[in-house]
């Protein structure tokens, strides 16, 4: 039954954790050196929503994905479909805000790539190379708060056992239930789990900057 | 460019396909029954299921809610079944058209717990609502769910059939599932409604509580579990009548048998 706990919880957050990567990296990439007018108001959005309570998110989607909702014909509300959604809507803010402040200098380093003529593909490598450490930093955090993260994926996912139960969610039910000996079991294999992420990935940030 | 972003929007465009794939293949071949927590959480329901599915072929999966939110998911469609104990809920259903019946299943009590050290204060107790009563005049501590819940509803039916309104200083309003308020009467010393499954499968835990009123024979008390499914899930009839059957009959005596060593549920006749 936990292995099972466990394998949904890695389906759902190691997607919305990538998708969210996907899409927030060049979002911040874009914020930080496109200059227009509605800037500094998308700036505000985002720092708005990186702190968006994971309740209102699960509702939001909730309501999006009923049958009644205007995407209800899609059928996902109650599958890990459903929750990655909504962690994606959490955790793409919280990218985009690490990926601003990670990007210093970064004007620089595109003026020295110009200098060197370095263009097409070689130009987004060097610019992961040069800033690889801010986008790990960014992928630890992202995954941090997938992991940890239970109000919206409970509403969105609602718990099935097999299905949409997760770690997070699994705790909260045992707590309900009054079990709160298998409740701290599962909060300890969801401990390991996120110090293994951390670990692989701080590898992978140290070979890089060494 | 272009191409980078072309290619970026590819991998999204795949990982979505792959991803939806994933979750359809899983979940449409199974039924979504939204059922109220009590009766999923003493695992009565996932005791019951795989039998039913090893026979049928037809796979259920349960969203276990409050009764309140269980009728919205299904009124919403976003459930294909509904398990609630709280008639009043299936009239408005039914008169919704909604579903076309209900079904009662199983059955067991609400009991009255309370802290052992006031149970002889309910020695002579002929009713519930007296003993909510006494209660109420020694103004002792009382939880109380405070939510939409079927057993949230049947305290105020009580309250009322006492003529009465729970504005005592010892009255407090939980707003939990039935697990947690009953580790909070048993944290506070406190009078909680409750169901006699729920209490006996925490009953190690609530090592201050102790059933105080209990009567069988009260028809405020009984609890009913009742299931029901939207007309156009025909398949889920297999189901109704599962409910109805020999076998299901013997898998209520084993459940009783494996977890409370007596008879707590009851198949409905």
């Amino acid at each position: 039954m936990i292995a099972n706990v466990i394998v949904s919880t890695l389906i759902v957050c190691i997607p919305s954790t990538i998708i969210s990567l996907i899409i927030g990296i060049p979002a911040g990439f874009f914020l930080k050196i496109k200059r227009f007018r509605a800037r500094r108001l998308v700036l505000r959005l985002v720092y708005t929503f990186s702190g968006l309570p994971p309740v209102l998110a699960g509702l939001f989607v909730y309501i999006i994905l009923s049958r009644k909702g205007p995407l209800g014909f899609l059928n996902i509300l109650f599958t890990r479909w459903a929750m990655i959604i909504a962690q994606v809507i959490l955790i793409v803010p919280i990218v985009i805000m690490y990926t601003l402040s990670g990007l210093k200098n970064v004007q620089m380093v595109l003026d020295n790539l110009d200098f060197l003529n370095v263009k097409g593909k070689k130009r987004y490598i060097a610019l992961v190379r040069e800033y690889s450490k801010e986008l790990i930093y960014a992928t630890i955090l992202g995954l941090s708060r997938a992991i940890s993260e239970v109000g919206a994926v409970l509403i969105v996912g609602g718990n099935i056992e097999g299905e949409t139960r997760i770690l997070t969610t699994a705790i909260i039910y045992e707590i309900t239930k009054g079990e709160f000996s298998s409740a701290l079991l599962l909060g300890a294999v969801l401990l390991i789990i996120s110090f293994a992420f951390n670990t692989i990935l701080q590898i992978l940030q140290g070979d890089i900057v060494d | 460019m272009k191409r980078y972003i072309a290619r970026i929007l590819f991998s999204i465009f795949f990982a979505i396909l792959i991803l939806s794939f994933y979750s359809y293949s899983e979940d449409m071949k199974s039924f979504r029954i939204a059922t109220t927590t009590s009766i999923y959480d003493s695992g009565f329901l996932d005791f019951v299921a795989p039998e039913f599915e090893k026979k049928s072929n037809i796979k259920l999966s349960f969203l276990s809610v409050g009764s309140g939110q269980a009728v919205r998911i299904f009124k919403n469609g976003d459930a294909d079944g509904i398990i609630i104990h709280e008639k009043s809920f299936l009239d408005d259903l039914k008169k919704q058209k909604l579903i076309q019946k209900y079904t009662p299943f199983v059955s067991n009590q609400f009991i009255l717990v309370g802290p052992k050290s006031k149970k002889d204060l309910f020695k002579k107790v002929k009713s519930i609502h007296a003993a909510f009563l006494i209660i109420k005049d020694r103004n002792l501590k009382f939880v109380s769910r405070a939510d939409n819940s079927a057993t949230y509803i049947r305290e105020l039916e009580i309250w009322k059939l006492a003529k009465t309104e729970p504005d005592f200083k010892g009255y407090i309003k939980s707003g939990q599932g039935m697990g947690m308020s009953l580790n909070l009467a048993n944290e506070k010393e406190a009078f909680i409604l409750t169901d006699e499954a729920t209490f006996y499968k925490m009953k190690d835990k609530l090592d201050r509580l102790d059933i105080v009123y209990q009567n069988p024979g009260e028809e405020i008390l009984s609890n009913t579990y009742y299931f029901a499914f939207s007309p156009g899930k025909t398949k889920l009839a297999f189901f109704e009548m599962f409910l109805k059957s020999k076998e299901f009959k013997r898998l209520v005596a084993s459940f009783n048998q494996k977890y409370f060593k007596k008879e707590i549920y009851r198949a409905a006749k």
